[in-house]
Parts: C-alpha cells; sequence; structure tokens
C-alpha cells in the first residue's frame, strides 16, 4: 500500500511540476517579440495594420510594407515567415482576427506546392503550441500532426518542447521601433548555383482537405467582412513555363468557386522583362534580394491599386517599370494590343 | 512500432499489465504473440523470413544434439549456416554483389542478364539472423542444450525489445530466463524505467538533436564548405552513439521490468584508449559474437602472428559488411582492421616506451651524496600508493629501477598519457565515420578532401548550441554512470537522487526532445 501511495505521489508530482513549468515558459514565451521559434508570431499579433501579407520567407522578403505603405497611403505588416507556408499564414491569421477588426486587405503568397499535403509543413505548425487552447482552428491543424497529439497536449510542457533555448534568447532581444516584418535579403545570385526547375503540379484533387478547409475559412472571413483576399505567386530565377501555364490552369479553376479572391501573377514566366535572367534581382532560385524585392512590391502595390477586382487573364498581362526621380520604382500594366 | 513513439508506450503499458496479470506458464504466449504484433507492425509479411529462420535453426538445433556422429553434426551445422545466411545473401546483400557484377562485366564487356531485386530490406534481419545463428553455434559446441519447446525458442529469436536492433543475446544468457518465475517488483520497475528514460533521453534529445544539422549538412555535402562537414561528422559520432546505445537502454530497461537481464551492448566507448579497447566496449554483443564465431574458429590467437593477422582483417572486413551492402561500410570495416592491426604491432614498442619513460618519471631528488630516495608506485587493492625507497646511487641505474611491475609514472603522466590516446582513438573512430554516413564511396572522398583543404564558413543554425550542450551533458553523465555503476546499483542512491534524476530525464525529453518519431539508425541493419 505504502508503494502505491509513493507511485501515486510521484504522479502528482510529475503533474504539477509540468504545470508550473509550461505556465511558466509560456508566460516567458509570450514576451518574445523577435525569433522564428514564436517570438515573430507575437510581434505579429500585437500589430493592427490595414494590408496584412501573409506566407512563407518568399512573402517575408518579398513584401515591403513601406513600398505599399508609400503607394497606397495605407500600414501595412509582414507577417511572412521563413520555413512555413500557408498552414503558418492561416493559423496566425486565425488568431489575429481575433483581437482586431478586419483588415482592407490580405495578400497571400501562394506556389505550385502551398495546397499540396505536407507532413514537414505540419511538424513545422508546431511553433503554434503555446496556442493550443487559444483558437480551434490551431488546435485542429497541430492535433493533426499525429494520432496521439491530443494526448501529448495533456501535458503543458510539451507546448515548449524544442523551444526554450529560444524563449530565453528572444527574451533578451527586441525587433526595431520601425520592424514591419519585412526581412531584406543582400547579394547576388550566382546562376550556376540554381538547379534547373522540376516543379510537379498538383490536380485539383491533390488539394489537401484540411488546407482547403482554412481557405473556405479565410475567404469565408473576408466575404463577410468586405476584407481583399488578394493571392501573389513570387518570382522565380528558373520557372518552367509549362509548369507555371499548368499551375495557372489549376489554381484558375480552383478560384472558380471564389468569386471574392483575386489572384495576382508576379512569377518569371507572366512578367519574363522583370525578372527573366536578372541575377542582379535574386537572392538565390527563390528569393529576391532587396532591390527585386522593392520591384516586386511596387508591382503588387499597382496591382493592388488599380486592379480591384482582377482576374486571372487580366493580370498576367506584362508589366513595364519606370523610374521615378525620386528614386522608387512604378510598375505599370501594359496596354493590351 | 518506434520506442521513441506514444503508440510504443501504449502497447507496452498493455503488454506488461498483461504480463503480471498472467500466470507464469503462459506468459511466454504472451510475450511471443506481442513480439510477433510488434514485428508485424512494419512489414506484415516479412514475420515469413523470421519464421523461417526460426524453424531452420530450430530443427537444426535438435538434429545437432542428438546425433553423436561429429560429421553429420558438422553437417547439420553448415546446413543452418548456409539456410539463414542465404535468406541474408537474398535481402541485403543480393543486389550489392550483383550490381558490382553489372559494372564489372560492363567493363569487361561481357553480357549480364541478372536484373536488380525490387525488394526492401526486412528490418534487424541481420541481428536475428546472427542471435539465432549464436544458438546453433553453442549447440554444435555443447555448451547450450537444444530447446525442445519451439513457442520459447521462437520468443528467445523474436523477443520484441531486442528483435530490431539487438543486443544480440547468446541462448545461455537469455533461454532460461523465459522459463524462471518473474515477480512483480517496484525496485525493478523503478530501475528499468529509468533506463528507458535514460536511453529515450539519449535518442530524442541528444541523436536526434544532432540529426538535424548532420542531415542537413551530409544530404547536401557538395553545397557545403570542410568546417561544416568536419562539425557534422563530429555531430554524427554521437548521433550513432547515443541514438544505437539509446535502444540498447530502452531494450534492456524494458525487459529489466520484466525481470529478464540482457546484456550491457555500450560502455562509454569514446573513452576507450585503443582501438582494440573501443571494440570491447562499442557494440560489445557483436564484437564478442564475432570474435566467439568467427575469430575464435579461424585460429584466435594461438596461430602464428601473420595469421592471426589475415583473421582480424577478415573479422573487421565481415563486421563492415553486416552493417551493409555498400563499399562504405566495407571502407568503415577495413579502416578499423588496419587500426586494429597497426595497434597491435606497436604494442610491444609501446610498452617499452612506457616503461622508459615511467622510469625517467620515478627518479626524484638525491637525498645525500650517497643515496637517492625513489618514489614507487604501487597497485594495491585499496588504489595506488606511493612507497619512498632509498637505494644508494651507485645501484639507481634505471634499468634497475624500470621493473615495470614496481615503477609506474605520475597521475599526472597517467592523465596526459591516458587523454592522449583518448583523442587519438576518438578521431580515428570519427575517420572512418565519414565513410559509415555518406551516401557513397565518391561522397566520402569528397568530404574527407573537403574536410582537409575547405575551411570555409561553417553553416550555422541554433541546434549547434543544443548539440554542443548535449554531448557534454552526455559525456559528464556517462562518465558518472560508469564510475558509479548507476544502472545496476541504484539503491544505492538515496531515493530523493533517483527521483530527482528520472523526473529531470523526463523533463528533459518533454522540452527538448526532437519529436518528430525518428527511426532509429540500426534497424536498417
Amino acid at each position: 500500500m505504502r508503494r502505491l501511495f509513493t507511485f501515486i505521489g510521484v504522479i502528482a508530482l510529475i503533474v504539477i511540476i509540468d504545470i508550473a513549468l509550461g505556465a511558466s515558459l509560456g508566460s516567458l514565451y509570450r514576451k518574445t517579440r523577435t525569433g522564428e521559434t514564436g517570438g515573430l508570431i507575437n510581434d505579429a499579433l500585437s500589430r493592427n495594420p490595414q494590408i496584412l501579407l501573409l506566407g512563407s520567407s518568399r512573402m517575408r522578403h518579398h513584401g515591403m510594407p513601406t513600398v505599399l505603405n508609400r503607394k497606397l497611403s495605407l500600414t501595412a505588416y509582414n507577417a511572412g515567415m521563413d520555413g512555413q507556408d500557408f498552414l503558418y499564414a492561416m493559423m496566425l491569421f486565425d488568431l489575429w482576427q481575433r483581437s482586431y477588426a478586419p483588415p482592407k486587405a490580405i495578400v497571400l503568397n501562394i506556389d505550385s506546392d502551398s495546397f499540396e499535403k505536407s507532413d514537414e509543413e505540419l511538424q513545422r505548425a508546431g511553433i503554434f503550441s503555446f496556442y493550443y487552447d487559444d483558437s480551434p482552428l490551431v488546435r485542429r491543424i497541430l492535433n493533426e500532426r499525429s494520432r496521439f497529439e491530443r494526448l501529448k497536449f495533456f501535458s503543458r510542457a510539451y507546448r515548449a518542447n524544442g523551444k526554450v533555448f529560444a524563449i530565453f534568447k528572444n527574451l533578451f532581444s527586441h525587433p526595431d521601433s520601425d520592424f514591419d516584418g519585412f526581412e531584406p535579403l543582400s547579394g547576388y545570385l550566382s546562376p550556376q548555383t540554381v538547379p534547373a526547375p522540376h516543379e510537379s503540379i498538383p490536380t485539383l484533387n491533390e488539394f489537401w482537405s484540411l488546407k482547403v478547409e482554412c481557405f473556405n475559412q479565410l475567404a469565408d472571413y473576408c466575404r463577410k467582412h468586405g476584407t481583399r483576399l488578394v493571392l501573389v505567386q513570387s518570382p522565380r530565377y528558373r520557372e518552367d513555363p509549362h509548369a507555371h501555364d499548368a499551375w495557372v490552369n489549376v489554381l484558375s479553376q480552383f478560384l472558380a468557386n471564389y468569386p471574392n479572391v483575386e489572384f495576382v501573377d508576379l512569377s518569371t514566366c507572366a512578367h519574363p522583362n522583370v525578372f527573366r535572367d536578372k541575377t542582379e534581382l535574386f537572392k538565390d532560385g527563390s528569393h529576391l534580394n532587396a532591390h527585386g524585392a522593392e520591384i516586386f512590391s511596387t508591382m503588387l502595390a499597382d496591382a493592388l491599386q488599380t486592379n480591384p477586382h482582377s482576374s486571372l487573364s487580366r493580370t498576367s498581362s506584362p508589366i513595364e517599370l519606370s523610374a521615378q526621380p525620386n528614386g522608387s520604382i512604378t510598375a505599370k500594366r501594359a496596354s493590351s494590343p | 512500432m518506434l520506442f521513441n513513439s506514444l503508440s510504443f508506450l501504449i502497447f507496452f503499458l498493455i503488454v506488461s499489465s498483461l504480463y503480471f496479470a498472467l500466470p507464469h506458464r503462459f506468459r511466454w504466449i504472451l510475450l511471443l504473440g506481442a513480439s510477433c504484433f510488434f514485428y508485424m507492425c512494419f512489414i506484415p509479411i516479412y514475420i515469413l523470413i523470421l519464421a523461417a529462420t526460426i524453424a531452420v535453426d530450430y530443427v537444426a538445433g535438435i538434429l545437432i544434439e542428438r546425433t553423436p556422429d561429429h560429421a553429420r553434426k558438422k553437417a547439420y551445422l553448415m546446413m543452418s549456416i548456409v539456410s539463414v545466411c542465404a535468406i541474408l545473401f537474398v535481402f541485403k546483400y543480393f543486389n550489392f554483389f550483383n550490381n558490382n557484377l553489372a559494372a564489372l562485366a560492363k567493363v569487361l564487356h561481357w553480357n549480364y542478364p541478372i536484373k536488380t531485386l525490387q525488394i526492401i530490406l526486412p528490418i534487424g534481419l541481420s541481428f536475428h539472423t546472427f542471435q539465432s545463428l549464436s544458438y546453433v553455434f553453442e549447440v554444435y559446441r555443447g555448451r547450450q542444450p537444444a530447446e525442445k519447446h519451439f513457442g520459447l525458442y521462437s520468443l528467445y529469436v523474436m523477443y520484441f525489445p531486442q528483435l530490431v536492433a539487438g543486443p544480440i543475446e547468446r541462448p545461455q544468457n537469455l533461454l532460461h530466463q523465459f522459463k524462471e518465475v518473474k515477480q512483480f517488483d517496484w525496485q525493478r520497475l523503478w530501475n528499468g524505467a529509468s533506463l528507458c528514460l535514460w536511453g529515450l533521453f539519449k535518442k530524442v534529445v541528444v541523436a536526434d538533436s544532432l540529426a538535424i544539422y548532420t542531415d542537413t549538412i551530409y544530404n547536401h555535402s557538395q553545397q557545403h564548405t570542410g568546417s561544416s562537414l568536419l562539425l557534422a561528422t563530429y555531430f554524427f559520432a554521437f548521433q550513432i552513439y547515443c541514438d544505437f546505445s539509446g535502444y540498447s537502454d530502452i531494450a534492456r530497461g524494458i525487459s529489466r521490468i520484466y525481470g529478464i537481464e540482457l546484456m550491457k551492448n555500450f560502455e562509454t566507448p569514446y573513452f576507450a584508449r585503443s582501438i582494440s579497447e573501443f571494440w570491447s566496449r562499442w557494440h560489445i554483443s557483436l564484437s564478442t559474437w564475432f570474435r566467439d564465431y568467427v575469430y575464435i574458429p579461424l585460429g584466435g590467437n594461438r596461430v602464428p602472428m601473420a595469421r592471426s593477422m589475415f583473421n582480424i582483417g577478415v573479422v573487421f572486413l565481415i563486421s563492415g559488411l553486416w552493417h551493409g551492402a555498400n563499399w562504405t561500410f566495407l571502407i568503415w570495416g577495413a579502416l578499423h582492421g588496419l587500426y586494429y592491426l597497426v595497434w597491435r604491432s606497436l604494442e610491444p614498442l609501446a610498452a617499452d616506451v612506457k616503461r622508459r619513460i615511467a622510469a625517467i618519471g620515478s627518479i626524484r631528488l638525491v637525498t645525500s651524496a650517497a643515496t637517492v630516495q625513489v618514489p614507487v608506485r604501487l597497485l594495491t587493492s585499496a588504489g595506488a600508493i606511493e612507497v619512498p625507497v632509498v637505494v644508494p646511487e651507485s645501484e639507481a641505474t634505471v634499468p634497475l629501477l624500470t621493473s615495470a611491475e614496481t615503477a609506474r609514472p605520475s597521475r599526472a603522466w597517467d592523465y596526459l598519457r591516458d587523454s592522449f590516446l583518448i583523442l587519438l582513438t576518438f578521431h580515428l573512430v570519427l575517420l572512418s565515420w565519414i565513410f559509415f554516413r555518406a551516401a557513397n564511396l565518391q561522397t566520402a572522398l569528397e568530404t574527407l578532401h573537403k574536410i582537409v583543404v575547405d575551411h570555409g564558413p561553417l553553416f550555422w543554425d541554433p541546434i549547434i548550441v543544443q548539440g554542443v550542450l548535449a554531448i557534454l551533458l552526455l559525456g559528464a553523465l556517462d562518465l558518472f554512470h560508469r564510475r558509479t555503476g548507476f544502472w545496476d546499483s541504484q539503491y544505492k542512491f538515496p531515493k530523493w537522487l533517483r527521483l530527482g534524476y528520472a523526473v529531470a530525464l523526463l523533463f528533459g525529453i518533454v522540452l527538448f526532445g526532437v519529436d518528430s518519431g525518428t527511426q532509429f539508425i540500426y534497424f536498417q541493419f
């Protein structure tokens, strides 16, 4: 009997330590404002911009809120994140919209694999674990990670899994006062390091139901609140024109069910005169450098300004760039012949 | 079903509860059923391969024991070896040999029509094949009676804690334990569970953290500098140690809860002072298997030096091939064989140098014009003691004092020498890990070349910090366990310390463990 009581005592001790660890680390975590293991989520959730830029590293390093602000006179914040993609954007927005009024526009970076099933992406969604109790969508996505995820989340300390060092590191660093989420990349691309493109384009049937469900939720929200939802495709240094056409075709079929969703195609295939073979605009095969990002953001701002309800065919027309006396760049859509 | 998964935890809890609830006579059925289920969680149909191996060796064991004729015994033994090795060859080595023959035929412009087999390697095939073979060898040598109970023999080969990655047990150690009545014991439960936690800690906190960096670098070795590759190689050395020894500790811990002791497979191998010592501390169950069933039958140390060296070379080459059908593993084995042979041939020279240095280190100041005081260190059961001996100066010559039995160098010298030998041995092993980790021979050689010539910037990842801290912690804890015999005599330590240690390990796993359910490296062998 004494053994049994000892056993129960040990279990109780473990539970108490677990709760205490989870609560204290959770509280420290929410104070962080930098770092890719969660601090940037906290920073994004503390902002209330009129335009919210969401997506992967291809949004984080491409979308310049200052350019959008200058051209559209609207505040903007870039909540893109390295190593993340669609699910990150959906969870972040779901948490964000619980605290703030609807934004005027949401710009979501989309790639041909954004709607595909990805276990890696699901694993990386773990950076939201401290928000497990805050949103049903976050819970739903995190529970998809494994059969036993619900069981694991009984542990409060589990939410800090893999984040302890980062929490303590990020606790003592703060973002600059003018931080807007955009992270410029410096340097130029050396073309020989870029492999040949080999994109596999998913069919509509291969779109992951979880992601489609998340997207429905987002599109619904935007429709109800009059928020513009703009999907944007960023350029890559090397793109396969056939794959690009196939992808645009699949996406147009998908978006046929969402009349309020716009698509802005700023890929190299759609704008060869701007991006093709321009090593000076790229940092690597998938990312623009700061100069390229400025051009991209200018084109995006123009698309947002001039194209309130664009269709696929309209956005694919070529864009001409012109330098302004103040050093900025403006993009103008070429008139149709 | 992996040890580092919650599904295994649930499986284990169910099996353990039933194990202690059932009367002893039914327990083997439970363990055998659980082992079958465990194995079938990987590729169910492959249980037939395992069944074939078990059937062949079960029959062979009985036939060997029954027949008095030595020649027939040998024939049965050969039948068993050929049958189970044929299975191993088809699944593991056929494609390797076939591809190499095809390449050779191409060079010689021969027509070579045999195609590559499209099969997946059964998990842990080499482990259970070797375990099964050790039974036949022991029966043949008369050191183990043939097991008549087919269920118990099957359980010996299939026992789930060590089925897919060892330790490769001997029948003398394991079979009788299945027959002994085991009562539930809280002490054993605590001890076994703590050992499981330690194994899991090594796997998910150390090995899997290091694997993040190692895999990033080695999977794209062309894109990384020699500095990054060097760091990744250091990390891999600890990754593979923690991955494999972590598995062994979990296996031993689980088994200990059932009251069945499995052999120790690792003894702080990176603190070895020579390659021979390394092999007495690394994957002990495999190295002793090769010693007992390959090296000694080939003649062992009782043959001329040249023959003995040849035997050692053969053993290490087979050991390399055992790990995988790839030239990289063969080179890995060959390198270890080479180290071993060089070490062995230098041993007399080293002993001589040691003796001379010991003498120099032992002579101290002259106490008078006529005598010298010489401190002599004696090793006693109570430890080393230093005894001053005064001898006439005329007799204090080096040969007189350097008798290896009495004159010993100072403790500082011991540490210095041991540290140097540990570092040297570790780096020799490290070099061999490059071949073990690389995808193919070309990549291994390119990696080696880059490490030597390309000292570009290090690829930085925050996991490096966690990795380095984890390695330091591992080293400290490993030494603590070894010096105190912690896992074998936990009861000597106060309860609060044991409890605190286990809770710390548990929360270390929860907070720092890589939660991706990565497979154990040695499962592929």
